[in-house]
């Protein structure tokens, strides 16, 4: 297809006529993140917390691994380096769960409620940019975030416990005592850090919805670890007429890659559980539009 | 007178096969020279290393197919080496059955079994003293090529465990196949330590009181009787000790 041709088509010339000023504002909006320096206090805390709890498992690793093969141990002849690299990781995982939401909507709940409580959307509104541009741009830019945010966790907590503890077989217990073999474990850490990526990318857009709500900074960060907390916490009590909520809570599905660490993987049902999320935020990307459209700047 | 001499004849030839019947009851009655048998071939085997393939069938754990070194030494001094992590019953390793016949043992014929269209003779042995874990160890051996084939051992607190030998290496004397049934009990495995949703049913573990399982372990020898230092084995596992 010629380039005058791609012109002609409507959508092309959608996508050619906006991409330039979509991917300025893409650039700026990933400047405004990248030059605040609360951004990095989401990076150093989880530096520091990958760096500690690896320093502790030095320490404490093969006493908890003796802890949790005890009654193991009196059946059966144990023999291998299970405190490695990957058992690490998984725990590190396990940990950080509950505080990773925490470190990015530091960062994101900021997104548009500090440019309201900054009064820059006066000076950014009088550009010829759509507010659905400058939304989608900021969402982009969330996500940008949210990924640099994983790759780091993913690198540091791998290629740190691999380095200090070595490769070897995984012992997990998910439904039974499952042992990986070494070579069949990346592929799992891999696709567990994407699905992670994903639940990471709803609450960042969460975030950024109660963002559009709120003046302040403060706001939409703790609302959105409140409704965390409480759906968390309802999830987690399966009670009654509260456990029937569960399949409409998306805390529900944040957890869904620890079934990656099963033998018997419903590729399917996890591919569900992601579509939920993925659906989940672009109903929260369409409100934030719809929201900011109809929003009057007043600050 | 051609007649007589065929009567003659077929009276010696049952003679001689009741004679011949009341030979191998004696022998088979007695479980002393069989087991005299058994212990000079097991004296034979010195050490042996060998290449193990091992497949663990429990089902609450979920292991793939291990690969290791397995070294053996008499009496009973056994170590694995493996660069994966592996994972073994520690009863029916030792395959203690040299121990138990080291020591002081009362041995009783207990009939003959058919199994898989071959007879085995069953011997049924006791330990004496109060030192073994096992106090009853049942033989099944093919009395032919004194092989052992079969041994049930029970045990003074842990139940009782099956081990079934194969030979499929007709100029090995060695089983190139054992295969342990094990029964493991009041496993308990701090659930909510790793994995938010862990999900063994601890009740049904309390409840059946015993889990059972097999483990099944290939043996490819690639040394035998070459001597293998004693010290190689302090690091090692003894698991039947």
């Amino acid at each position: 297809m010629q380039l005058n041709q791609l012109v002609q088509n409507k959508t092309w010339r959608i996508i050619f006529l906006h991409l330039p000023s979509m991917y300025s504002l893409i650039k700026i909006e990933l400047y405004k993140i990248f030059k605040q320096k609360r951004s990095y206090i989401g990076f150093a805390a989880l530096i520091v917390i990958i760096l500690l709890s690896h320093i502790a498992m030095i320490w404490e690793g093969q006493e908890m691994h003796d802890f949790i093969t005890q009654n193991l141990s009196d059946a059966f002849i144990m023999q291998g380096n299970l405190v490695n690299g990957y058992l690490i990781t998984y725990l590190v995982l396990n940990f950080l769960w509950v505080y990773v939401p925490l470190l990015i909507v530091l960062v994101t709940g900021d997104l548009i409620s500090g440019e309201a409580q900054a009064g820059t959307f006066r000076i950014i509104l009088t550009k010829p940019v759509s507010r659905a541009k400058i939304i989608t741009a900021k969402y982009i830019a969330a996500m940008f975030y949210t990924f640099v945010f994983m790759v780091i966790f993913a690198v540091l907590s791998l290629g740190l416990g691999l380095w200090i503890f070595g490769k070897g077989d995984l012992m997990v217990i998910f439904g039974s005592v499952n042992i990986f073999s070494e070579s069949d474990v990346l592929w799992r850490f891999v696709l567990a850090f994407t699905y992670g990526f994903i639940s990471m990318c709803t609450v960042a857009a969460l975030s950024l919805l109660l963002s559009s709500l709120s003046g302040n900074s403060l706001s939409p960060i703790l609302s959105t670890m409140a409704i965390i907390i409480v759906f968390t916490f309802i999830s987690s009590l399966n009670l009654g007429v509260l456990g029937t909520l569960n399949p409409y809570l998306f805390t529900s599905y944040l957890d869904t890659w620890q079934s990656l660490f099963s033998y018997d993987i419903r590729l399917w049902d996890i591919l569900i559980d992601a579509l939920i999320l993925f659906i989940h935020s672009l109903v929260f990307y369409g409100l934030t539009i719809f929201i900011f459209r109809k929003k009057d700047i007043l600050s | 007178m051609k007649l007589q001499y065929i009567k003659y004849l077929l009276l010696l030839f049952h003679l001689m096969w009741v004679q011949c019947q009341n030979n191998v009851f004696a022998q088979e009655s007695n479980p002393d020279s069989l087991i005299l048998r058994l212990k000079q071939k097991l004296e034979l085997i010195k050490d042996y290393k060998a290449d193990i393939e091992i497949h663990l069938d429990v089902d609450f754990i979920k292991m793939p197919d291990k690969n290791a070194k397995m070294f053996f030494k008499q009496p009973d001094k056994i170590r694995f080496i493996s660069d994966e992590f592996i994972m073994l019953p520690k009863r029916g390793i030792g395959i203690s059955i040299r121990k138990i016949l080291k020591d002081d043992y009362l041995a009783v014929y207990s009939g003959l079994e058919i199994i898989n269209d071959k007879q085995y003779t069953v011997i049924k042995i006791i330990p004496e003293g109060s030192k073994s874990d096992i106090v009853l160890s049942t033989l099944w051996v093919d009395a032919e090529k004194a092989l052992i084939n079969k041994v049930e051992n029970t045990t003074r607190n842990n139940g009782s465990y099956l081990i079934n030998l194969k030979y499929s290496d007709p100029e090995l004397e060695l089983p190139t196949e054992i295969k342990i049934s094990f029964r493991v009990v009041n496993l308990k495995i701090p659930l909510k330590f790793i994995g938010k949703n862990s999900t063994v049913d601890k009740d049904e573990l309390k409840v059946k009181g015993a889990k059972e399982g097999t483990v099944s372990i290939k043996l490819s020898y690639f040394d035998i009787n070459k001597g293998i230092d004693d010290s190689f084995f302090e690091e090692g596992n003894n698991p039947d000790e």
